[in-house]
């Protein structure tokens, strides 16, 4: 298993969004250079992954997304955000100036 | 048996409940409901209120600047520090002092500058590296982890599975097997590593019901450690393992029984304010007898661990008693988890309410810190070894 997220990107528009299960989970948003965010919808989300990335649907045009559904959200979100990080040596936008989590998985 | 708790361990309990009650339960408010870590900021808030409190670091002896609170009482305190959201595994999110890691009291000086003492301070985090893929119920046999001399150095090879903290830590206690694969106990060796070592990787997160506080899979590719970096003699690694083993099932089924008797203390309040068919939940006999299994199993599991915890302070065996107090106290605590999901409803198994993830979190406790079958394995040991003692006059 990779643990980096490796599914196929798909354009952030309603229609898409309007697939994603209202589920928890963890997702990435990217834009035309790379990976601008990732987070979680957790316990206290509304309407879960659809509700997270709606809100991201209205901050910029032309984004990306991927998500990945699954119940232990917590350690998949800080296992990403420390492959990304030891990857490209800093957070991706969203976590600039924020508690991120820190570690040492690296993508295998 | 007779046990007593003493005008000092109530007032110790009462400031420990208040704790719990005005700092950490409306810090879970904004939470997330699976979360298990303060911002360090905040974190450092509540331990300045410990150390103030005079209760940080409390599993650490007074010589070395700790509490030293003996067992009876650290089980005591446990109960009541895990009676919160996340309390089950980040009782008090550690304001209390981290994790106990009582091998570095046996460690050298030098050691101890480097590994013990920032621990103490809180500027450094470990991790306890013992089980294996080949397995984690049987060690001294199941650990394949070798370490071989090169020189005065020591290379280390081999992978670790279900370890917590790794990918967070400064270092680590590593179990590796220095005598030959038939030496047993006898041929392990505990070593210090530093998570910086080149050769170290914390290779995934192993994804379990337990979201917030996660083991971790490690690899040890041509580890190379000075002579320097062995924990003890080298030989007595798994004694020194053993031993932590043993007296942490105590707090370990403590904390159990505090997230039980919170979950129950919910159920009884909401079976007195619920109704259904005309009458509240608490006038129905089904729930009656619900909460009245709570309660005898919540002062059966509390009486065994107690008398476990008397054991260990008084210097008499206590093995037995130990691993029962671990199958019963983690078995009732399921159970009430359970039943109080039950008498809640649908608001029981939702996000809403902490029960659902004491569910899940207590489904773990029958397998960690030795499973059930292992407990009994170990009490069978004792009890069929030699002349048989029974309970009474042990």
């Amino acid at each position: 298993m990779s643990v980096s997220m490796s599914k196929p990107w798909t354009p952030l528009t309603a229609e898409n969004v309007a697939l994603v299960p209202a589920s928890v989970g963890v997702f990435e948003i990217a834009d035309e250079i790379g990976v601008i965010a990732i987070d979680f919808a957790g316990g206290n989300s509304v309407f879960g992954l659809r509700g997270a990335l709606d809100e991201w649907r209205g901050k910029q045009s032309g984004l990306l997304f991927r998500y990945e559904r699954t119940n232990a959200y917590l350690s998949r979100y800080r296992e990403v955000v420390q492959v990304f990080v030891n990857e490209f040596g800093a957070v991706p936008r969203n976590l600039v100036g924020v508690d991120a989590p820190a570690g040492r998985i690296r993508s295998n | 048996m007779g046990f007593a708790i003493t005008e000092t361990q109530r007032t110790l309990i009462e400031n420990v409940r208040r704790f719990v009650r005005t700092e950490i339960i409306p810090l879970e408010f904004d939470l997330d409901p699976d979360e298990s870590e303060l911002s360090p900021s905040v974190l450092a808030g509540l331990v300045a209120k410990t150390k103030q409190m005079g209760l940080y670091n409390l599993d650490v002896p007074e010589e070395l600047g700790g509490v030293g609170a003996d067992t009876v009482t650290r089980t005591l305190l446990a109960i009541e520090m895990s009676q919160h959201r996340a309390g089950l595994y980040s009782p008090c999110y550690s304001a209390f002092g981290q994790p106990d890691m009582a091998q570095l009291y046996e460690a050298t000086d030098e050691q101890k500058e480097r590994y013990l003492f920032p621990i103490l301070r809180g500027e450094k985090r470990s991790f306890f590296a013992l089980t294996e893929p080949s397995g984690g119920s049987d060690p001294a046999r199941a650990i394949q982890t070798r370490a071989k001399r090169d020189g005065s150095d020591w290379i280390i090879n081999g992978n670790k599975t279900f370890i917590s903290g790794a990918d967070s830590a400064d270092f680590g206690l590593v179990f590796a097997r220095t005598g030959d694969q038939e030496s047993g106990r006898d041929g392990i060796t505990c070593f210090i590593v530093d998570a910086d070592t080149p050769g170290f990787t914390v290779r995934r997160v192993i994804h379990t019901l337990r979201s917030g506080h996660y083991p971790t899979e490690l690899v040890f590719e041509d580890v190379r450690v000075p002579a320097g970096a062995v924990l003890g003699e080298v030989g007595q690694g798994f004694a020194m393992a053993n031993e932590r083993l043993t007296k942490n099932r105590i707090p370990y089924a403590a904390g159990c029984l505090g997230v039980a008797m919170m979950a129950h203390r919910m159920a009884v309040e909401y079976a007195g304010i619920r109704s259904v068919f005309g009458s509240k939940l608490a006038d129905h006999e089904g729930i009656q007898w619900m909460l009245v299994d709570n309660e005898i199993d919540l002062r059966t599991a509390a009486a065994i661990t107690l008398d476990a915890a008397e054991r260990a302070d008084s210097g008499r065996p206590f093995r037995t008693e130990v691993a029962i107090a671990k199958i019963v106290a983690t078995e009732a605590a399921g159970r009430v988890v359970d039943r109080a999901m039950q008498i809640h409803g649908g608001y029981g198994v939702s996000k809403d309410l902490p029960l659902e993830r004491w569910y899940r979190e207590l489904r773990i406790r029958r397998i960690g810190e030795g499973s059930t079958e292992t407990q009994r394995m170990i009490i069978s040991r004792d009890m069929l070894k030699g002349r048989y003692t029974s309970w009474i006059d042990r």
